[in-house]
């Protein structure tokens, strides 16, 4: 009985990707859509449907994803390889997508896919209704740790969208049960919020999405800030740069070699007082963090125990609150970032996602202040959000992303 | 005398044929609910619809709506082995723990006070948070569950061989594995990010999410394996439960016996919880209110807390999925919620009679 499910699924999934690689309106087959070949089919189709013609037209399905191929992918099957390193190839657009990565959600919002497309979101994404309204009536798919199954096939996905290096094997775990309901469908796995792949990211998700203009759009406004502090920085020479305590939601948590904060600090121009360790989340001890002196500190909120600003919060009460407290901390005092008042509290929504880099102007402005006198996080804040994610919120009465500001 | 020993025994297994029978009634009508329920809110009957179809493929012409609902995947790709892995697990578990509780002659023994489930989380936050394990990809994770359970098995294996180690000598040094790998399990937890410390946590809440149909088929072997030879040595149980002196006066050889039994309730805990997470309550349960019922009798008290345990786990499984609509809450919690005042119901019943 067994066996024979197996071998059902094995004949399905074979027909599933030999009807999947032919592209639509390829008339003589050679796997390349041209003009011509467009121009016929889109002319019998139109025959077909107002003159009466006999013609036998394609079905309007095969025209509109030929029309997509034609357009977007110069008439070829796209080839594309994801942040996990595996490589698919797509005959025909993705119409219905399912995104359990919200950091990915929020790329495609930035490079404009329309959210009409988007079938299914993760329950992170629901229980944030500020910044992500147009979601709020989508189907929930749960999370990556414990996913809505049932759900997540019945919204029936063209692709489904992962993470590619945070929690692997749940997302593996997710793939081949999904696979095993529904074999078309396609995942794609990327992180959307590591600086060191991020623009590669934004780029293959505009191709993949038929969205390469907006991809492009939004890159350059991203070069245009870490260009601008990369290129500024590299006159500090590497003795002079500010040493930095950075420390999460958890008291004493911080980051060590190779982590994604780490990475941050380095983009700002900091140098991380605990690079040096190889966990990347250590608790460290306090005595550590007073003799190695640091002169700056950052502190992140936004999650855990200080689950507080961020968009839907405009009381900036709290953050001082955490500020004060890091000052106080026993014999803290001592250190060089506590005496020249250098602590400073900023919210995961712009370091540790996709607008990390908003955060990374921050950083960098508040390491060097001479450097960046014309630096602006906020007003590149308020054009992401402006420009990019076409909300309607206004930055100057809503938030708490930073203190002091 | 005679004879009312021979009614009373001829009543006692009329009531135990009866107790049975209820239970696989109760089964069956379990899994024709369970194949029902589910997020995708496929119709009643297109779930059974589906059930045909994928027996007979081509013998039904499926409605326009199913092929559009994708019935069939879903009850084959996700519900069926769900409902059958949730019997499977059921099954072995409480078996698992009837034969701990025989063994050990005390009724708080089970898989989780032995340390085996803690040691199956440890297995898993190491491959969660250092990315180390035995196997790669999908199997990372169960591979090192499974690993460390069975270095937990091999541990209390060894010390029940160790000639003059008593029942409770063991239960003490299972309690210890027990806080020695959650120790360890908490550390990885301090060092880990914030996902890391997400995903760790949901292993543990015990879930049969991760069900499939390879890892039924895994399961239902193990169990398949190990049952008969336990039922065949339900005497020696029996004889065990009397007392070492006893057992060892008609035979059994008891250290040998008792490491045995050991580790063939602690493969078959290992070879489930590795696939599911912590799902405790179940191996200890299922024997005390299976023994309530019908005695301790391990000829029939094996196989029917087995049954008991199979029950307990798809009606918590069929609860878990309906309780909060859109969301699964993870079985591990939820057999809690039902076996508990279940139990504690069974308990002050019996204080008053």
């Amino acid at each position: 009985m067994r066996r024979l499910l197996l071998l059902v699924c094995c004949i399905c999934l074979l027909a599933g990707t030999a009807v999947a690689e032919a592209v639509p309106c390829d008339r003589d087959g050679d796997g390349t859509l041209t003009s011509s070949e467009v121009a016929t089919a889109i002319l019998d189709s139109l025959d077909a449907r107002f003159m009466g013609g006999t013609v036998e037209a394609p079905p309007s399905d095969d025209l509109r994803d030929a029309a997509f191929v034609y357009e977007h992918w110069d008439g070829r099957a796209l080839t594309i390889t994801d942040s996990s390193g595996r490589t698919t190839t797509l005959a025909r657009p993705l119409r219905r997508l399912a995104v359990f990565n919200s950091d990915t959600l929020e790329v495609m919002r930035s490079i404009g896919v329309e959210s009409d497309r988007v079938v299914g979101v993760s329950k992170y994404t629901l229980e944030d209704p500020t910044f992500f309204p147009e979601y709020q009536g989508t189907a929930n798919l749960g999370s990556i740790w414990a996913p809505d199954y049932e759900q997540a096939a019945a919204v029936r996905p063209d692709a489904i969208f992962l993470y590619a290096t945070l929690s692997e094997s749940f997302c593996d775990e997710i793939e081949t049960t999904l696979m095993s309901i529904d074999p078309g469908i396609r995942f794609f796995r990327f992180d959307s919020y590591r600086p060191a792949v991020y623009a590669d990211e934004v780029r293959k998700l505009g191709l993949l999405l038929g969205n390469e203009e907006g991809a492009e759009r939004f890159l350059a406004f991203h070069r245009n800030v870490t260009g601008t502090v990369a290129e500024r920085l590299s006159r500090v020479p590497a003795d002079d740069r500010m040493s930095v305590y950075l420390e999460n939601w958890n008291d004493y948590k911080s980051a060590g070699k190779g982590s994604g904060y780490d990475e941050k600090i380095e983009l700002a121009g900091g140098r991380n007082i605990f690079a040096d360790i190889m966990v990347e989340y250590p608790v460290v001890d306090p005595e550590a963090v007073i003799s190695r002196n640091p002169d700056v500190i950052v502190k992140i909120v936004g999650a855990g125990e200080l689950a507080f600003g961020g968009y839907g919060d405009d009381d900036p009460s709290s953050f001082e609150t955490v500020r004060c407290s890091i000052g106080s901390r026993p014999v803290w005092d001592r250190i060089g970032a506590v005496r020249d008042d250098r602590v400073y509290v900023i919210h995961t929504d712009v370091i540790g996602g996709p607008e990390y880099f908003i955060g990374v102007a921050y950083m960098a402005k508040w390491f060097y202040p001479d450097l960046f006198p014309d630096l602006d996080p906020r007003a590149i804040h308020r054009q992401y959000l402006d420009e990019f994610q076409r909300l309607d919120y206004d930055l100057d009465e809503h938030g708490t992303f930073v203190y002091p500001v | 005398m005679t004879d009312f020993g021979r009614e009373e025994y001829a009543r006692l297994t009329e009531k135990r044929a009866l107790f049975i029978t209820a239970l696989i009634l109760i089964l069956v009508a379990l899994v024709g609910i369970a194949v029902t329920l589910g997020s995708a809110d496929l119709p009643v009957a297109d779930a059974y619809l589906a059930i045909f179809a994928g027996l007979f493929p081509g013998a039904v012409d499926l409605p326009e709506r199913m092929i559009e609902s994708n019935a069939v995947g879903i009850v084959w790709g996700w519900r069926l082995h769900r409902v059958l892995f949730a019997i499977a697990a059921g099954f072995g578990l409480a078996i698992a723990g009837t034969v701990m509780q025989g063994v050990l002659r005390n009724p708080l023994a089970s898989p989780f006070t032995l340390g085996i489930a803690s040691a199956a989380s440890c297995g898993a936050s190491v491959a969660i948070v250092l990315g180390a394990g035995i196997l790669s990809g999908g199997y990372l994770v169960v591979g090192n569950a499974f690993l460390f359970a069975m270095l937990a098995a091999g541990a209390i294996y060894g010390m029940a061989r160790l000639r003059g180690m008593g029942s409770e000598t063991m239960i003490l040094a299972g309690v210890a594995l027990m806080y020695l790998f959650s120790a360890v399990t908490s550390l990885l937890q301090y060092v880990g990010s914030a996902e890391q410390l997400q995903a760790v946590v949901f292993w543990m809440f015990g879930s049969l999410d991760k069900s499939s149909w390879p890892k039924l088929g895994i399961v239902t072997a193990v169990v398949a394996a190990v049952v008969p030879l336990l039922l065949w040595r339900a005497w020696d149980l029996n004889a065990l439960a009397e007392g070492d002196e006893v057992a060892k006066s008609l035979g059994v050889p008891v250290e040998r016996s008792m490491a045995g039994f050991m580790l063939a309730a602690s493969l078959v805990t290992a070879v489930i919880i590795c696939f599911t997470g912590t799902i405790g309550f179940i191996g200890l349960v299922a024997p005390h209110i299976t023994r309530m019922a019908i005695g301790a009798d391990h000829r029939t008290l094996l196989p029917a807390s087995g049954l008991v345990g199979a029950a307990l786990l798809l009606g918590a499984d069929c609860l878990a999925r309906t309780v909060i609509p859109g969301t699964i809450v993870p079985v591990g919690i939820m057999t809690a919620f039902l076996g508990i005042p279940f139990f504690l119901y069974l308990f002050m019943r019996r204080r008053d009679a």
